[in-house]
Protein backbone atom coordinates (compact mmCIF):
# COMPACT_ATOMS: atom_id res chain seq x y z
CA UNK A 1 0.00 0.00 0.00
CA UNK A 2 1.36 3.42 -0.88
CA UNK A 3 1.31 5.98 1.88
CA UNK A 4 -1.22 8.80 1.77
CA UNK A 5 1.30 11.22 3.20
CA UNK A 6 4.97 10.70 2.75
CA UNK A 7 7.49 13.07 4.32
CA UNK A 8 11.15 12.65 3.42
CA UNK A 9 14.23 14.48 4.73
CA UNK A 10 12.07 17.40 5.72
CA UNK A 11 13.89 20.28 7.35
CA UNK A 12 12.74 23.63 8.54
CA UNK A 13 15.22 26.23 9.62
CA UNK A 14 14.69 29.58 11.29
CA UNK A 15 17.33 32.25 11.02
CA UNK A 16 18.10 33.76 14.40
CA UNK A 17 20.72 36.15 15.69
CA UNK A 18 22.76 33.23 16.95
CA UNK A 19 22.71 31.49 13.58
CA UNK A 20 20.25 29.03 12.10
CA UNK A 21 17.88 27.13 14.36
CA UNK A 22 16.66 23.78 13.06
CA UNK A 23 13.07 23.40 14.19
CA UNK A 24 12.67 20.27 12.05
CA UNK A 25 15.65 18.27 10.81
CA UNK A 26 15.71 15.38 8.33
CA UNK A 27 12.31 14.03 9.26
CA UNK A 28 10.87 10.94 7.56
CA UNK A 29 7.25 10.14 8.28
CA UNK A 30 4.50 8.15 6.55
CA UNK A 31 0.77 8.13 7.10
CA UNK A 32 -1.21 5.31 5.47
CA UNK A 33 -4.77 5.85 4.26
CA UNK A 34 -7.23 5.56 7.13
CA UNK A 35 -4.70 5.20 9.91
CA UNK A 36 -3.82 7.39 12.86
CA UNK A 37 -0.22 8.30 13.45
CA UNK A 38 0.55 9.92 16.75
CA UNK A 39 3.34 12.46 16.86
CA UNK A 40 4.55 13.08 20.39
CA UNK A 41 7.26 15.19 21.91
CA UNK A 42 7.82 17.92 24.44
CA UNK A 43 6.80 21.49 23.65
CA UNK A 44 9.26 23.20 21.36
CA UNK A 45 10.49 19.95 19.81
CA UNK A 46 9.22 20.92 16.35
CA UNK A 47 6.05 18.86 16.05
CA UNK A 48 3.84 21.87 15.35
CA UNK A 49 6.35 23.23 12.86
CA UNK A 50 6.32 19.88 11.08
CA UNK A 51 2.52 19.98 10.90
CA UNK A 52 2.55 23.55 9.62
CA UNK A 53 5.12 22.67 6.96
CA UNK A 54 2.87 19.88 5.69
CA UNK A 55 -0.11 22.18 5.13
CA UNK A 56 2.07 25.00 3.81
CA UNK A 57 1.66 27.45 6.69
CA UNK A 58 5.39 27.45 7.36
CA UNK A 59 7.88 27.26 4.50
CA UNK A 60 10.12 24.21 4.67
CA UNK A 61 13.85 24.62 4.07
CA UNK A 62 14.32 21.32 2.29
CA UNK A 63 13.13 17.79 1.73
CA UNK A 64 9.95 16.47 0.23
CA UNK A 65 6.33 16.11 1.25
CA UNK A 66 4.14 13.96 -0.97
CA UNK A 67 0.41 13.62 -0.71
CA UNK A 68 -0.86 10.66 -2.69
CA UNK A 69 2.47 10.63 -4.51
CA UNK A 70 2.29 14.28 -5.53
CA UNK A 71 4.81 16.79 -4.25
CA UNK A 72 3.43 19.57 -2.02
CA UNK A 73 6.66 21.53 -1.66
CA UNK A 74 6.44 23.39 -4.94
CA UNK A 75 7.05 27.09 -5.38
CA UNK A 76 3.35 27.84 -5.30
CA UNK A 77 2.64 25.60 -2.33
CA UNK A 78 -0.16 23.04 -2.17
CA UNK A 79 -2.74 23.38 -4.95
CA UNK A 80 -6.42 23.84 -4.24
CA UNK A 81 -7.07 20.22 -5.19
CA UNK A 82 -4.34 19.08 -2.79
CA UNK A 83 -5.65 21.29 0.00
CA UNK A 84 -9.00 19.62 -0.40
CA UNK A 85 -7.38 16.31 0.52
CA UNK A 86 -5.82 17.49 3.77
CA UNK A 87 -7.24 19.66 6.47
CA UNK A 88 -6.08 20.94 9.82
CA UNK A 89 -7.57 21.10 13.30
CA UNK A 90 -5.96 23.76 15.43
CA UNK A 91 -4.97 23.57 19.05
CA UNK A 92 -6.79 26.60 20.39
CA UNK A 93 -10.53 26.39 19.75
CA UNK A 94 -10.91 30.02 20.81
CA UNK A 95 -8.33 31.54 18.46
CA UNK A 96 -8.99 29.35 15.43
CA UNK A 97 -12.53 30.56 14.69
CA UNK A 98 -13.17 34.05 13.35
CA UNK A 99 -15.09 35.76 16.19
CA UNK A 100 -17.16 37.80 13.74
CA UNK A 101 -18.55 34.96 11.68
CA UNK A 102 -21.51 32.77 12.46
CA UNK A 103 -20.93 29.08 12.99
CA UNK A 104 -22.78 28.03 9.87
CA UNK A 105 -20.68 30.44 7.78
CA UNK A 106 -17.51 29.10 9.36
CA UNK A 107 -18.38 25.52 8.45
CA UNK A 108 -19.52 26.53 4.97
CA UNK A 109 -16.39 28.54 4.26
CA UNK A 110 -14.30 25.66 2.85
CA UNK A 111 -17.15 24.76 0.49
CA UNK A 112 -17.46 28.40 -0.58
CA UNK A 113 -13.74 28.64 -1.29
CA UNK A 114 -13.75 25.43 -3.33
CA UNK A 115 -17.08 26.28 -4.95
CA UNK A 116 -18.62 22.93 -4.13
CA UNK A 117 -22.36 22.71 -4.79
CA UNK A 118 -24.94 25.48 -4.83
CA UNK A 119 -25.24 27.86 -1.87
CA UNK A 120 -28.32 25.99 -0.68
CA UNK A 121 -26.49 22.67 -0.85
CA UNK A 122 -23.58 24.14 1.09
CA UNK A 123 -25.88 25.30 3.85
CA UNK A 124 -27.49 21.87 3.99
CA UNK A 125 -24.07 20.24 4.16
CA UNK A 126 -23.02 22.61 6.97
CA UNK A 127 -26.11 21.60 8.95
CA UNK A 128 -25.38 17.92 8.33
CA UNK A 129 -21.81 18.41 9.52
CA UNK A 130 -22.95 20.17 12.67
CA UNK A 131 -25.22 17.28 13.45
CA UNK A 132 -22.45 14.81 12.67
CA UNK A 133 -20.06 16.36 15.19
CA UNK A 134 -22.73 16.55 17.86
CA UNK A 135 -23.96 20.13 17.57
CA UNK A 136 -27.56 21.13 17.09
CA UNK A 137 -27.98 22.32 13.47
CA UNK A 138 -30.13 25.23 14.63
CA UNK A 139 -27.12 26.66 16.46
CA UNK A 140 -25.63 27.73 13.12
CA UNK A 141 -26.82 31.30 13.55
CA UNK A 142 -24.77 31.73 16.70
CA UNK A 143 -21.29 33.17 17.06
CA UNK A 144 -18.31 31.12 18.27
CA UNK A 145 -18.12 32.92 21.61
CA UNK A 146 -21.50 31.46 22.55
CA UNK A 147 -20.00 27.96 22.67
CA UNK A 148 -17.81 26.12 25.16
CA UNK A 149 -14.27 25.01 24.36
CA UNK A 150 -15.32 21.47 23.50
CA UNK A 151 -18.16 22.67 21.29
CA UNK A 152 -15.84 25.07 19.52
CA UNK A 153 -13.41 22.28 18.82
CA UNK A 154 -16.34 20.35 17.32
CA UNK A 155 -16.97 23.35 15.07
CA UNK A 156 -13.30 23.23 14.09
CA UNK A 157 -13.62 19.54 13.29
CA UNK A 158 -16.79 20.10 11.24
CA UNK A 159 -14.95 22.80 9.29
CA UNK A 160 -12.06 20.42 8.64
CA UNK A 161 -14.47 17.70 7.53
CA UNK A 162 -16.43 19.92 5.13
CA UNK A 163 -14.21 19.12 2.15
CA UNK A 164 -14.23 15.37 2.91
CA UNK A 165 -10.43 15.26 3.20
CA UNK A 166 -8.49 12.00 3.34
CA UNK A 167 -6.04 13.35 5.91
CA UNK A 168 -6.66 15.58 8.90
CA UNK A 169 -3.71 16.96 10.78
CA UNK A 170 -4.68 17.57 14.38
CA UNK A 171 -2.27 19.89 16.16
CA UNK A 172 -2.87 19.21 19.85
CA UNK A 173 -6.63 19.32 19.28
CA UNK A 174 -7.56 18.50 22.86
CA UNK A 175 -4.75 19.95 24.97
CA UNK A 176 -6.71 23.17 25.55
CA UNK A 177 -9.75 21.24 26.83
CA UNK A 178 -10.82 19.74 30.16
CA UNK A 179 -9.97 16.08 30.58
CA UNK A 180 -13.60 14.93 30.38
CA UNK A 181 -14.14 16.97 27.22
CA UNK A 182 -10.87 15.65 25.79
CA UNK A 183 -12.28 12.13 25.87
CA UNK A 184 -15.45 13.23 24.07
CA UNK A 185 -13.52 14.94 21.29
CA UNK A 186 -11.12 12.01 20.87
CA UNK A 187 -14.08 9.62 20.74
CA UNK A 188 -15.65 11.81 18.07
CA UNK A 189 -12.45 11.75 16.01
CA UNK A 190 -12.33 7.98 16.42
CA UNK A 191 -15.95 7.53 15.31
CA UNK A 192 -15.40 9.77 12.30
CA UNK A 193 -12.42 7.69 11.27
CA UNK A 194 -14.42 4.47 11.40
CA UNK A 195 -17.20 6.05 9.40
CA UNK A 196 -15.26 8.06 6.83
CA UNK A 197 -11.92 6.29 6.66
CA UNK A 198 -10.04 9.54 7.20
CA UNK A 199 -6.39 9.35 8.28
CA UNK A 200 -5.07 11.43 11.17
CA UNK A 201 -1.70 12.82 11.99
CA UNK A 202 -2.39 13.39 15.66
CA UNK A 203 0.03 15.67 17.44
CA UNK A 204 0.16 15.62 21.20
CA UNK A 205 2.46 15.86 24.14
CA UNK A 206 0.27 13.37 25.96
CA UNK A 207 1.73 9.95 25.27
CA UNK A 208 -1.02 8.20 27.22
CA UNK A 209 -3.66 9.66 24.94
CA UNK A 210 -1.72 8.85 21.78
CA UNK A 211 -1.10 5.30 22.91
CA UNK A 212 -4.83 4.66 23.00
CA UNK A 213 -5.82 6.61 19.94
CA UNK A 214 -3.03 6.01 17.44
CA UNK A 215 -2.00 2.84 15.66
CA UNK A 216 1.52 4.09 15.14
CA UNK A 217 3.58 6.58 17.08
CA UNK A 218 6.51 8.79 16.14
CA UNK A 219 8.49 10.39 18.94
CA UNK A 220 10.11 13.72 18.18
CA UNK A 221 12.96 15.23 20.11
CA UNK A 222 14.82 18.43 19.27
CA UNK A 223 13.58 18.55 15.70
CA UNK A 224 14.25 14.91 14.85
CA UNK A 225 12.14 11.81 14.96
CA UNK A 226 14.00 9.59 17.38
CA UNK A 227 11.68 6.63 17.49
CA UNK A 228 8.89 5.28 15.34
CA UNK A 229 6.75 2.18 15.60
CA UNK A 230 3.42 0.70 16.60
CA UNK A 231 1.93 2.17 19.76
CA UNK A 232 2.12 -1.07 21.72
CA UNK A 233 5.72 -1.63 20.71
CA UNK A 234 6.88 1.77 21.80
CA UNK A 235 5.00 1.53 25.02
CA UNK A 236 6.42 -1.86 25.93
CA UNK A 237 9.90 -1.30 24.70
CA UNK A 238 10.97 2.32 24.40
CA UNK A 239 14.43 2.46 22.87
CA UNK A 240 15.23 6.16 23.06
CA UNK A 241 15.93 7.66 26.50
CA UNK A 242 13.58 10.53 25.75
CA UNK A 243 10.68 8.16 25.10
CA UNK A 244 11.35 6.51 28.43
CA UNK A 245 11.30 9.90 30.12
CA UNK A 246 8.00 10.66 28.44
CA UNK A 247 6.45 7.40 29.61
CA UNK A 248 7.75 7.84 33.13
CA UNK A 249 6.34 11.35 33.20
CA UNK A 250 2.79 10.07 32.87
CA UNK A 251 1.35 10.59 36.33
CA UNK A 252 -1.66 8.27 36.23
CA UNK A 253 -1.46 4.49 36.63
CA UNK A 254 -2.19 2.56 33.45
CA UNK A 255 -5.37 0.85 34.61
CA UNK A 256 -7.08 4.22 34.94
CA UNK A 257 -6.49 5.15 31.33
CA UNK A 258 -8.71 2.31 30.19
CA UNK A 259 -11.63 4.48 31.16
CA UNK A 260 -11.03 6.40 27.91
CA UNK B 1 -24.82 51.29 30.71
CA UNK B 2 -24.74 54.95 29.74
CA UNK B 3 -21.95 55.87 27.40
CA UNK B 4 -21.88 59.61 27.93
CA UNK B 5 -19.02 60.61 25.58
CA UNK B 6 -20.57 58.56 22.79
CA UNK B 7 -23.98 60.13 23.31
CA UNK B 8 -22.68 63.71 23.54
CA UNK B 9 -20.35 63.25 20.58
CA UNK B 10 -23.08 61.60 18.56
CA UNK B 11 -25.55 64.41 19.33
CA UNK B 12 -23.03 67.10 18.38
CA UNK B 13 -22.25 65.40 15.08
CA UNK B 14 -25.95 64.86 14.39
CA UNK B 15 -26.64 68.53 15.11
CA UNK B 16 -23.87 69.50 12.68
CA UNK B 17 -25.28 67.28 9.98
CA UNK B 18 -28.71 68.79 10.60
CA UNK B 19 -27.24 72.31 10.34
CA UNK B 20 -25.47 71.47 7.11
CA UNK B 21 -28.58 69.86 5.66
CA UNK B 22 -30.89 72.73 6.60
CA UNK B 23 -28.51 75.57 5.68
CA UNK B 24 -29.99 76.22 2.25
CA UNK B 25 -33.45 76.06 3.68
CA UNK B 26 -33.13 78.28 6.78
CA UNK B 27 -30.75 80.71 5.04
CA UNK B 28 -31.70 80.48 1.37
CA UNK B 29 -29.61 83.53 0.41
CA UNK B 30 -25.94 83.39 -0.42
CA UNK B 31 -24.15 83.82 2.93
CA UNK B 32 -21.53 85.94 1.16
CA UNK B 33 -23.97 88.77 0.41
CA UNK B 34 -24.15 91.86 2.58
CA UNK B 35 -27.50 91.96 4.29
CA UNK B 36 -27.19 94.48 7.14
CA UNK B 37 -25.03 97.08 8.83
CA UNK B 38 -21.51 95.84 9.49
CA UNK B 39 -20.49 94.63 12.95
CA UNK B 40 -23.89 94.28 14.52
CA UNK B 41 -23.45 92.63 17.91
CA UNK B 42 -25.20 89.35 18.58
CA UNK B 43 -28.70 90.10 19.88
CA UNK B 44 -28.62 93.71 18.73
CA UNK B 45 -30.94 92.98 15.81
CA UNK B 46 -33.27 89.99 16.26
CA UNK B 47 -33.06 89.29 12.52
CA UNK B 48 -29.32 88.55 12.94
CA UNK B 49 -29.05 86.60 16.20
CA UNK B 50 -25.30 86.06 15.90
CA UNK B 51 -24.58 89.56 14.54
CA UNK B 52 -22.88 90.58 11.31
CA UNK B 53 -19.24 90.77 10.26
CA UNK B 54 -17.23 93.73 9.00
CA UNK B 55 -18.89 93.55 5.58
CA UNK B 56 -22.41 93.27 7.02
CA UNK B 57 -22.84 89.57 6.31
CA UNK B 58 -25.03 87.44 8.53
CA UNK B 59 -22.78 85.38 10.84
CA UNK B 60 -25.55 82.84 11.62
CA UNK B 61 -25.94 82.14 7.90
CA UNK B 62 -22.16 81.79 7.70
CA UNK B 63 -22.10 79.26 10.53
CA UNK B 64 -24.80 77.13 8.88
CA UNK B 65 -23.32 77.25 5.40
CA UNK B 66 -19.84 76.84 6.88
CA UNK B 67 -20.96 73.64 8.59
CA UNK B 68 -21.83 72.31 5.17
CA UNK B 69 -18.39 73.14 3.75
CA UNK B 70 -16.53 71.88 6.81
CA UNK B 71 -18.39 68.59 6.98
CA UNK B 72 -18.12 67.99 3.24
CA UNK B 73 -14.39 68.64 3.22
CA UNK B 74 -13.90 66.66 6.44
CA UNK B 75 -15.84 63.61 5.34
CA UNK B 76 -14.68 63.42 1.73
CA UNK B 77 -11.00 63.93 2.52
CA UNK B 78 -11.17 61.47 5.42
CA UNK B 79 -12.88 58.86 3.28
CA UNK B 80 -10.21 59.24 0.63
CA UNK B 81 -7.41 59.08 3.22
CA UNK B 82 -9.08 56.10 4.87
CA UNK B 83 -9.50 54.23 1.58
CA UNK B 84 -5.91 54.76 0.46
CA UNK B 85 -4.47 54.23 3.94
CA UNK B 86 -6.41 51.01 4.40
CA UNK B 87 -5.39 49.64 1.03
CA UNK B 88 -1.71 50.41 1.54
CA UNK B 89 -1.68 49.33 5.19
CA UNK B 90 -3.54 46.09 4.46
CA UNK B 91 -1.27 45.03 1.63
CA UNK B 92 1.89 46.03 3.52
CA UNK B 93 0.82 44.30 6.72
CA UNK B 94 -0.46 41.12 5.12
CA UNK B 95 2.29 40.61 2.54
CA UNK B 96 5.19 41.77 4.69
CA UNK B 97 8.75 41.54 3.39
CA UNK B 98 9.80 43.74 0.50
CA UNK B 99 6.29 44.88 -0.36
CA UNK B 100 5.93 46.11 3.22
CA UNK B 101 9.34 47.80 3.15
CA UNK B 102 8.58 49.56 -0.12
CA UNK B 103 5.16 50.81 0.91
CA UNK B 104 6.35 51.96 4.32
CA UNK B 105 9.27 53.90 2.81
CA UNK B 106 6.78 55.71 0.58
CA UNK B 107 4.56 56.56 3.52
CA UNK B 108 7.57 57.77 5.50
CA UNK B 109 8.36 60.10 2.64
CA UNK B 110 5.07 61.86 3.37
CA UNK B 111 5.43 61.68 7.12
CA UNK B 112 8.94 63.13 7.12
CA UNK B 113 7.64 66.47 5.87
CA UNK B 114 5.62 68.52 8.40
CA UNK B 115 1.99 67.90 7.44
CA UNK B 116 0.80 71.46 7.29
CA UNK B 117 3.78 72.61 5.29
CA UNK B 118 3.17 69.85 2.77
CA UNK B 119 -0.46 70.94 2.39
CA UNK B 120 0.55 74.55 1.84
CA UNK B 121 3.12 73.54 -0.76
CA UNK B 122 0.54 71.37 -2.54
CA UNK B 123 -2.02 74.18 -2.54
CA UNK B 124 0.46 76.72 -3.81
CA UNK B 125 1.20 74.37 -6.70
CA UNK B 126 -2.39 73.38 -7.45
CA UNK B 127 -4.21 76.66 -6.57
CA UNK B 128 -6.74 76.48 -3.76
CA UNK B 129 -10.17 75.11 -4.60
CA UNK B 130 -12.46 72.69 -2.79
CA UNK B 131 -11.12 69.77 -4.83
CA UNK B 132 -7.45 70.59 -4.32
CA UNK B 133 -7.96 71.26 -0.59
CA UNK B 134 -9.63 67.86 -0.20
CA UNK B 135 -6.85 66.24 -2.22
CA UNK B 136 -4.11 67.92 -0.19
CA UNK B 137 -5.65 66.97 3.16
CA UNK B 138 -6.12 63.35 1.99
CA UNK B 139 -2.53 63.17 0.80
CA UNK B 140 -1.15 64.11 4.20
CA UNK B 141 -3.72 62.04 6.08
CA UNK B 142 -3.31 58.55 4.60
CA UNK B 143 0.17 57.56 5.89
CA UNK B 144 -0.91 57.63 9.55
CA UNK B 145 -3.92 55.46 8.76
CA UNK B 146 -1.78 53.11 6.67
CA UNK B 147 0.56 52.56 9.62
CA UNK B 148 -2.33 51.86 11.96
CA UNK B 149 -3.98 49.41 9.56
CA UNK B 150 -0.65 47.76 8.85
CA UNK B 151 -0.03 47.14 12.55
CA UNK B 152 -3.51 45.67 12.88
CA UNK B 153 -3.01 43.38 9.87
CA UNK B 154 0.38 42.20 11.12
CA UNK B 155 -1.22 41.09 14.38
CA UNK B 156 -4.32 39.55 12.81
CA UNK B 157 -2.43 37.78 10.02
CA UNK B 158 -0.79 35.49 12.58
CA UNK B 159 -4.06 34.62 14.31
CA UNK B 160 -5.16 31.02 13.97
CA UNK B 161 -8.49 31.80 12.36
CA UNK B 162 -6.66 33.51 9.51
CA UNK B 163 -4.29 30.58 9.15
CA UNK B 164 -7.21 28.19 9.13
CA UNK B 165 -8.47 30.07 6.06
CA UNK B 166 -5.11 29.60 4.41
CA UNK B 167 -5.37 25.89 5.09
CA UNK B 168 -8.73 25.67 3.34
CA UNK B 169 -7.16 27.43 0.36
CA UNK B 170 -8.68 30.90 0.60
CA UNK B 171 -6.84 33.47 -1.51
CA UNK B 172 -4.87 36.34 0.01
CA UNK B 173 -7.25 39.11 -1.12
CA UNK B 174 -10.27 37.14 0.12
CA UNK B 175 -8.61 36.62 3.51
CA UNK B 176 -7.78 40.31 3.80
CA UNK B 177 -11.28 41.38 2.83
CA UNK B 178 -13.48 38.82 4.56
CA UNK B 179 -11.39 37.74 7.56
CA UNK B 180 -8.99 40.45 8.65
CA UNK B 181 -10.75 43.66 7.61
CA UNK B 182 -13.95 43.03 9.64
CA UNK B 183 -11.77 42.44 12.69
CA UNK B 184 -9.80 45.62 12.00
CA UNK B 185 -12.95 47.69 11.54
CA UNK B 186 -13.05 49.23 15.04
CA UNK B 187 -9.62 50.76 14.49
CA UNK B 188 -10.74 52.12 11.11
CA UNK B 189 -13.93 53.67 12.43
CA UNK B 190 -12.19 55.33 15.32
CA UNK B 191 -9.26 56.69 13.34
CA UNK B 192 -11.65 57.78 10.59
CA UNK B 193 -13.69 59.83 13.04
CA UNK B 194 -10.60 61.52 14.47
CA UNK B 195 -9.38 62.11 10.92
CA UNK B 196 -12.59 64.03 10.10
CA UNK B 197 -11.90 66.37 13.03
CA UNK B 198 -8.30 66.82 11.93
CA UNK B 199 -9.34 67.55 8.35
CA UNK B 200 -11.90 70.16 9.44
CA UNK B 201 -9.28 71.90 11.61
CA UNK B 202 -6.75 71.79 8.78
CA UNK B 203 -9.21 73.33 6.35
CA UNK B 204 -9.99 76.04 8.91
CA UNK B 205 -6.29 76.76 9.34
CA UNK B 206 -5.85 76.98 5.57
CA UNK B 207 -8.79 79.35 5.17
CA UNK B 208 -7.48 81.45 8.02
CA UNK B 209 -4.22 81.80 6.14
CA UNK B 210 -6.10 82.76 3.00
CA UNK B 211 -5.40 79.46 1.26
CA UNK B 212 -9.03 78.37 1.29
CA UNK B 213 -11.38 78.28 -1.65
CA UNK B 214 -12.26 81.96 -2.21
CA UNK B 215 -15.76 81.04 -3.41
CA UNK B 216 -16.61 79.03 -0.34
CA UNK B 217 -17.59 80.37 3.06
CA UNK B 218 -15.96 78.32 5.80
CA UNK B 219 -15.50 78.78 9.54
CA UNK B 220 -11.76 79.16 9.14
CA UNK B 221 -12.30 81.82 6.50
CA UNK B 222 -14.69 83.70 8.79
CA UNK B 223 -12.11 83.65 11.59
CA UNK B 224 -9.47 84.86 9.16
CA UNK B 225 -11.57 87.76 7.96
CA UNK B 226 -12.62 88.78 11.47
CA UNK B 227 -9.16 88.93 12.98
CA UNK B 228 -8.64 92.61 12.04
CA UNK B 229 -11.57 93.60 14.25
CA UNK B 230 -10.58 91.27 17.07
CA UNK B 231 -10.40 94.09 19.63
CA UNK B 232 -13.60 95.96 18.82
CA UNK B 233 -15.77 93.04 17.59
CA UNK B 234 -14.35 89.81 19.00
CA UNK B 235 -17.60 87.91 18.40
CA UNK B 236 -16.87 87.80 14.65
CA UNK B 237 -13.96 85.47 15.44
CA UNK B 238 -15.41 83.86 18.57
CA UNK B 239 -18.62 82.51 17.02
CA UNK B 240 -17.02 80.44 14.22
CA UNK B 241 -14.18 79.59 16.61
CA UNK B 242 -16.68 78.14 19.06
CA UNK B 243 -18.37 76.22 16.23
CA UNK B 244 -14.99 74.68 15.33
CA UNK B 245 -14.21 73.87 18.94
CA UNK B 246 -17.55 72.12 19.48
CA UNK B 247 -17.21 70.23 16.19
CA UNK B 248 -13.72 68.97 16.97
CA UNK B 249 -14.80 68.08 20.49
CA UNK B 250 -17.89 66.25 19.25
CA UNK B 251 -15.95 64.20 16.70
CA UNK B 252 -13.27 63.32 19.21
CA UNK B 253 -15.85 62.28 21.81
CA UNK B 254 -17.58 60.20 19.17
CA UNK B 255 -14.29 58.58 18.17
CA UNK B 256 -13.39 57.82 21.80
CA UNK B 257 -16.87 56.53 22.52
CA UNK B 258 -16.81 54.26 19.48
CA UNK B 259 -13.38 53.05 20.53
CA UNK B 260 -14.74 51.93 23.90
CA UNK B 261 -17.89 50.51 22.36
CA UNK B 262 -16.11 48.51 19.65
CA UNK B 263 -13.23 47.33 21.79
CA UNK B 264 -13.58 43.54 21.79
CA UNK B 265 -12.24 43.35 25.33
CA UNK B 266 -15.19 45.43 26.47
CA UNK B 267 -17.63 42.94 24.97
CA UNK B 268 -18.64 39.51 26.08
CA UNK B 269 -15.67 37.30 25.11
Amino acid sequence: MTPLLSVRDLSCRYETRDGPLWAVRDVDLDVMPGETVGLVGESGCGKSTLARCIVGLTPASGGSIRLDGEELLTRRGPSLAQRRQMQFVFQDPFASLNPRRRVEALIREPLDVHRIGTPAERTRRARELMERVGLHPDWGRRFPHEFSGGQRQRIGIARALALSPRLIICDEPVSALDVSVQAQVVNLLDALQRELGVAYLFISHDLALVEIFAQRVAVMYQGRIVEQGSSAEIWRNPSHPFTRTLIEAIPIPRVDQRSF
Amino acid sequence: MIRLPLVIGGLIVLALVAMAASAGWIFPDDPMTMVAEPLLWPGQDPAFPLGTDSLGRDIAAGIFHGARASLAIGFISSSAALALGTLVGAVAGYRGGRVDDGLMRISELFQAIPQFMLIIVLLVIFRPSVATIILAISIVGWPAIARLVRAEFIVLREREFVQSCRVIGMSGPAIMLTQILPNALPVLIVSGTIQVATAILMEAALSFLGLGDPNLLTWGGMIGMGRDQLREAWFVVAVPGLALLITALGLNLLGDGLNDLLDPRGRRA
